[in-house]
């Protein structure tokens, strides 16, 4: 046990010495990087945001969306993870997942017309979510606990894959700790 | 007793102000719009864009060339103009139209050759997603991010693209409509992006430091142009829709006021509440002298 201990403390230390920030360490993020949409590949590497206070890998909400991040933040915002596939086409699919601290923090974000606008079409089986589909544009948003997952993709007529790709994103969610 | 020093007195105080109206009366906004230059599917027509953008500036300064209207905006052969665009694509794509920007370098091209324009945007990646390419050659227009541009000016905490390189200045948005305290990324935000990034944060909640960041010297004395791609603009966030123009000003404020006005007609018409007036545009005309909101401001209306 003690041994145990010391090894965690020496890695921690090391951490710390190499400046490395912390990573999302509730995701399996080997897993998430082999998971993309169907005739995508990842264009740029995975990225990860926290809160100003407790900035990730790629800094804050803030450094990804700008002054948008305020109402994540109001709905208990913690972590996010931001990934970008391309296709032969140049058609672009972005993902990407909050969590919030608690289950009923997603949903009132989903609920909330500053982050999903109102008049979306539900999306049916066992999402809880909707669809906006603004041509050439096409996304959604849905929850999975204690994460609000949002999926856009460049091209609607990409729609299905897209449904099919979250349908795989709410899996890997459900799996996956808090 | 002397009368003619009293009714000079009068006479001044009734005629100063009219003659003071008629000096500020040449605020002038035009809203040009051409249903052709954009269809359902964001896709632009090159053609029908660049004669949106030709009649909106020939509108705008009553010059009847390019050269004469450049002219008149205050351009000259020897200038250097940097082009800010605003590329945050978050949720939809809003970034500037390329037909768009190519039918101003070509119509800036009357006066400067095309290495003297410079486009940028915060941070590089930005331009990239929104699918233009790198170039900080000698040869074409340039291209390149402030992150990867010419470093930032120490006093005025902004690039040095515009504080050191640039002689000239355009402001290049996109009809955005973000809600909360910002209420629209329209010209005041846009040089968000040209701040040292540790700043950009400071814009949040603080509708001063918005409007005092556009008064600084490099943006306040340099600007020569507001231009705002409304092909596709949104009207609530995450919503967009096809306005299908561009709304062209010398005076950020009105720019942006008029800017407003438009996505207040568009939200009527979705019986949505109009969005209030954001607190920074007050402060950039009353405190900082930014321009005129209303007061003295001539729009102009085109329909192709």
């Amino acid at each position: 046990m003690k041994k145990t201990f010391w090894i965690a403390l020496a890695v921690l230390a090391a951490a710390c010495f190499l400046g490395e920030p912390v990573r999302l360490a509730a995701f399996s993020q080997s897993e998430l990087e082999n998971m993309v949409p169907e005739g995508f590949k990842l264009s740029v590497p995975l990225q990860y945001y926290g809160t100003a206070e407790n900035k990730m890998a790629d800094g804050s909400i803030f450094d990804y969306m700008d002054g948008g991040g305020v109402v994540y933040l109001e709905r208990g915002f913690r972590e996010m993870v931001h990934g970008e596939y391309r296709d032969q086409h140049g058609n672009a699919v972005v993902l990407d997942i909050f969590s919030m601290t608690k289950s009923e923090q997603a949903q009132a974000a989903l609920n909330d017309e500053r982050i999903c606008p109102p008049a979306g079409t539900p999306l049916k089986s066992d999402f809880i979510g909707v669809a906006h589909r603004f041509p050439p544009d096409y996304y959604l948003y849905f929850c999975q606990g204690n994460r609000l997952v949002y999926l856009h993709v460049s091209n609607d007529a990409l729609a299905e894959m897209l449904k099919r790709f979250a349908v795989r994103v709410q899996k890997f969610c459900a799996k996956e700790k808090k | 007793m002397n009368m003619r020093k009293p009714i000079f007195f009068i006479l001044s105080a009734l005629l100063v102000p009219l003659f003071q109206q008629s000096a500020t009366a040449a605020v002038k906004v035009v809203l040009a719009r051409n249903p052709r230059a954009i269809n359902e599917r964001n896709v632009c027509n090159a053609l029908e864009t660049a004669r949106l953008f030709d009649r909106a500036l020939l509108e705008l300064t009553a010059a009847k060339t390019h050269e004469e209207a450049w002219k008149m905006l205050g351009l000259i052969a020897s200038d250097t103009v940097a082009i800010k665009l605003n590329c945050n694509n978050w949720t939809i794509a809003l970034n500037p139209h390329r037909e768009l920007i190519d039918a101003l370098c070509r119509s800036l091209q009357s006066v400067i050759p095309a290495n003297r324009i410079i486009i940028y945007d915060n941070p590089e990646a930005a331009l990239i997603k929104s699918g233009f390419s790198i170039n900080r050659s000698a040869v074409g227009v340039r291209f390149f991010g402030t992150d990867h541009g010419d470093g930032f000016d120490a006093g005025e905490r902004l690039t040095r693209i515009i504080s050191a390189t640039a002689s000239k200045v355009i402001n290049l948005a996109s009809l955005k409509c973000v809600e909360e305290d910002m209420v629209a990324s329209l010209f005041l935000k846009n040089h968000i992006g040209s701040l040292l990034p540790e700043d950009m944060p400071k814009c949040h909640n603080d509708p001063d430091f918005l409007a005092e960041v556009s008064s600084r010297p490099s943006i306040k004395n340099k600007t020569i142009l507001n231009l705002c791609d409304g092909l596709r603009g949104s009207y609530r966030r995450g919503v967009p829709w096809y306005w299908g123009g561009i709304i062209m000003s010398k005076d950020a404020v009105a720019g942006e006021a008029a800017a407003l006005q438009v996505i207040n007609e568009k939200r009527q018409k979705e019986k949505l509440p109009p969005l209030a007036e954001p607190e920074a545009l007050r402060i950039a005309e009353i405190k900082y002298r930014l321009g005129s909101r209303v007061r003295d401001v001539v729009q102009t209306k085109i329909e192709m």
